[in-house]
């Protein structure tokens, strides 16, 4: 999720000084100033390739907004999950035909392990890993003046990530629960609205993104649709570095069907009714854009995130921190 | 949250790569303003008119002296050589700082190095030295630009400035009619006016 203010210069040959115009050359700065933030667009010709890594860590259970004891989830179900660390490796590309339109491609590389005890005390760790769901999706400038602009983003999920995977388990080699699982193993639609605005040496926007699953997939269930409302404020710190804060607001709906090979007595995350919920995240975050020597034109960012208010359909596993890096390199 | 470690070894991770980038960024402004202010000189003289005098040929080069430290590298120079305007190629000339701030300065040496010359662009001079050449060295027939907005107050036609992470320019519009240089109506309309 990167917020970019728009390099006017990006689509120049860097020795072809007569193919820019004094209109331009008034409007060029003399500084990048691209600090990070939403899915963002680029101008005409620009290339972008990015990877990033993020890790998700949980524990502990919830039920609405009251932490649960492992005992209290074993009074309804035979085991219970302890912590889930979730290491995401996403590649992207993202390549703009026009000024007003950019295509963006995300491949992730998901390993997913949980740890979990039973009644009888015996813990026990599964794990999953392997490509995520690919996606694919169009952003459109729709509105745009000097310093503000508008995209809206469609797009879609191809169901590439596996919802097969099994471990084993102290009842044998199982099909494991549905967020241990990596994809969705269904066509998703992808919705979303972004504006930013620079002023100065602050930007700050909001975006609204959606992702709406279609159909059922192959092992009889949907994943919930998800929506996100994203404010976010960043500060240009000097030249190279800027410094950003954020605020999501996060829905997912519960699943709809059920795996029949999942058993929703054994473990609240076998429980298709246990995975919706609500949570208000924030977000601190430092990028830094190098633009000229072996780094050109690249971007390193570190984003730490921490729930602060979470309303999850439980018992259901409580998230504790999020972070991402990532780098990327625009041509 | 059993893999703390992996925390401090993605806040490692970022210090390093943030740390070398930083190295690699150093002249990252200056080498940008740069090609901006040679963006700059390509416009102005693309929206100038010489008098036909000027050239022994419609094919003749515009002939560019850079005058005191100048603000181009040898790979920008040479961006510019390649750089045509209409039939004319730029040919690009220099003299040294020291050539001109020397005390007393030496006029009629100077008077003979730029009497072809069709643009002189100022970099690092002393004013005194600058207003001088302005005024008593340059053929009217040179489009004169600074690298200052100090340059266009004391009589050069036109002088970039940096302003909110930009880079603007002033016209001085007395030393403009005073030229035999005609500059289209779209640079003074978006320059920045000074008189004197």
């Amino acid at each position: 999720m990167i917020f970019i203010h728009t390099p006017l210069y990006a689509d120049h040959d860097d020795t072809d000084f007569g193919s820019m115009s004094l209109d331009e050359l008034l409007e060029m700065e003399i500084s990048r100033r691209e600090p990070m933030g939403i899915h963002h667009t680029h101008k005409k010709g620009e290339f972008m390739f990015s990877i990033s890594h993020m890790h998700m860590s949980m524990s502990g259970n919830r039920d609405g907004s009251n932490e649960l004891s492992t005992a209290e989830v074993h009074a309804d179900f035979t085991v219970a999950p302890t912590d889930m660390n979730t290491d995401m490796l996403m590649l992207g590309a993202m390549y703009a035909p026009s000024d007003s339109l950019t295509f963006m491609v995300m491949l992730p590389y998901l390993d997913k392990s949980m740890d979990l005890v039973t009644r009888m005390d015996i813990e026990f760790s599964t794990r999953a890993k392997g490509l995520g769901d690919l996606s694919v999706s169009a952003l459109k400038t729709v509105w745009h003046d000097d310093n503000a602009k508008l995209h809206i983003e469609l797009g879609f999920n191809a169901p590439t990530g596996s919802i097969d995977r099994k471990d084993d388990t102290p009842v044998g080699y199982m099909r494991l629960p549905y967020p241990m699982q990596l994809g969705s193993g269904t066509w998703d639609l992808k919705l979303g609205a972004t504006y930013q605005a620079i002023h100065d040496k602050l930007s700050y926007g909001l975006s609204a993104t959606g992702i709406f699953r279609t159909g059922e997939n192959d092992n009889d269930y949907r994943l919930g649709h998800q929506q996100s409302i994203t404010g976010f404020v960043s500060y240009l710190i000097n030249d190279s570095f800027s410094a950003h804060v954020r605020l999501d607001g996060y829905h997912m709906s519960d699943i709809s069907g059920a795996d029949p090979q999942l058993n929703p007595m054994m473990v609240p995350t076998a429980r298709p009714d246990l995975s919706g919920g609500n949570r208000l995240t924030s977000g601190v975050g430092i990028n830094f854009f190098a633009e000229t020597g072996f780094f050109a034109d690249q971007r390193f960012s570190m984003e730490l995130t921490a729930p602060i208010v979470q309303n999850l359909h439980g018992p259901q596993m409580g998230s504790d921190w999020m972070l991402r890096t990532s780098w990327s390199w625009v041509h | 949250m059993k893999r703390i470690p992996e925390f401090w070894f993605h806040i490692v991770l970022c210090v390093a790569c943030l740390t070398l980038a930083s190295l690699s960024s150093a002249a990252s402004k200056e080498e940008r303003l740069e090609k901006i202010k040679a963006g700059y000189l390509v416009n102005f003289i693309r929206f100038a008119q010489w008098p036909d005098e000027s050239f022994e040929s419609a094919s003749s080069p515009v002939v560019v002296t850079l005058v005191g430290d100048s603000p181009f590298s040898d790979s920008t120079i040479r961006g510019l050589e390649k750089t045509a305007i209409g039939q004319r190629s730029l040919e690009l000339r220099q003299i040294p700082l020291e050539e001109v701030d020397q005390v007393p300065i030496d006029v009629e040496k100077l008077r003979l190095e730029l009497a072809d010359v069709h643009v002189v662009f100022m970099s690092g001079l002393n004013p005194a030295h600058a207003e001088e050449l302005v005024r008593e060295i340059l053929p009217k027939h040179t489009l004169s630009i600074g690298d200052h907005e100090m340059f266009a107050r004391i009589g050069v036609m036109l002088a970039l400035s940096t302003d909110d992470n930009k880079v603007v320019f002033y016209a001085n519009s007395d030393a403009i009619k005073l030229s035999e240089v005609k500059l289209s109506s779209k640079v003074l309309r978006l320059a920045r006016k000074v008189k004197g």
